[in-house]
């Protein structure tokens, strides 16, 4: 499947604005890690600002907006036992035995 | 034939060539991978409770921030090897290969230079907690750098003749070995502002 030279010129632009957006964002990501904010707004942000690059790679680069209805399924299949696999560990934290307790 | 079916033509079935299909779902397994010691880090972290440092106390945050653009920067060289190849610009797309090969390169350097300071400092990963997991998970992830640059070199020069003979294989093969690299440098995406910025 060959692409044209016009289509090709306005991939390219737009490659060249997400590596823009992701060079901003990584800027604010460092900037705001300097403000004095409490940690668990630094780490929503933080995982926030994140998750957004992460989207402009996978959407963009990856070109995940138009992929075929498999990859989306063993993608969706994946995030389902990622949290599912978070979840785990996140419950684990509160199954302690019995007289137990975590120590720092 | 001896000729691997599915190189170039898709499927009917799946819709894709082979190798496609097969880079996604071996990102899904490398995401089960990092995610288990993302897990690790929330789970080691909430168990300290306040007795975890700033990662900026620890870890040099430009030069973090350094690392994380020059990986950025990589992923764009990578897609334009591959868009240049569409358009059959063959030299073009060498010259943005060697380009992505060289930014890993500086990351690995740059890496390097931040573990040896540590290591000057005596601070290894049996040193603490933190710097257990700081160790592992920044370790596997340049393990993953180490072995795209195996892959990208290969291309680069011995692999580069199949252009010659079947153009649309090597250019579905630069495809998938982008998606690759795209991923290493969405781990350290999140890599990033978890160890050096929380």
């Amino acid at each position: 499947m060959s692409v044209g030279t016009h289509d090709v010129r306005s991939e390219i632009k737009k490659y060249m604005a997400v590596f823009a957006g992701l060079l901003i964002l990584t800027v604010l990501t460092v900037t705001v890690s300097n403000l004095k904010i409490g940690i668990s707004l630094a780490i929503v942000i933080a995982l926030t600002i994140a998750a957004i690059k992460g989207a402009m790679v996978a959407c963009n680069f990856m070109h995940l907006t138009s992929e075929k209805k498999l990859v989306y399924f063993v993608l969706i299949m994946t995030a389902t036992f990622f949290l599912a696999m978070i979840l785990l560990f996140y419950f684990s934290y509160f199954d302690l035995p019995e007289g137990s307790k975590y120590v720092p | 034939m001896d000729t691997i079916p599915y190189t170039v033509e898709p499927r009917q079935d799946t819709g894709l060539y082979n190798a496609k299909f097969g880079i996604w779902l071996f990102l899904s397994s490398e995401v089960m991978l990092f995610g288990a010691l993302f897990s690790t880090y929330v789970l080691l972290r909430t168990g300290a409770g306040v007795h975890w440092p700033h990662g900026s106390s620890i870890l040099n945050v430009p030069i973090g921030a350094f690392n994380t653009v020059v990986l950025i920067t990589s992923s764009v060289t990578m897609v334009l090897s591959w868009v240049a190849l569409k358009v059959k610009d063959f030299g073009k797309s060498k010259i943005y290969l060697g380009l992505t090969i060289l930014l890993a390169l500086t990351f690995l350097v740059v890496k390097a230079f931040e573990y040896s300071a540590k290591f000057h400092h005596h601070m290894f990963p049996s040193t603490s907690t933190y710097l257990a997991i700081y160790f592992t998970l920044t370790g596997l992830h340049a393990l993953h750098i180490i072995g795209g640059i195996v892959v990208l070199a290969y291309f680069r020069f011995p692999g580069a003749k199949m252009w010659r003979s079947d153009p649309q294989r090597f250019t579905n093969r630069i495809e998938v070995v982008g998606l690759y690299w795209h991923f290493v440098d969405l781990v350290w995406i999140f890599l990033f502002p978890v160890l050096y910025l929380l």
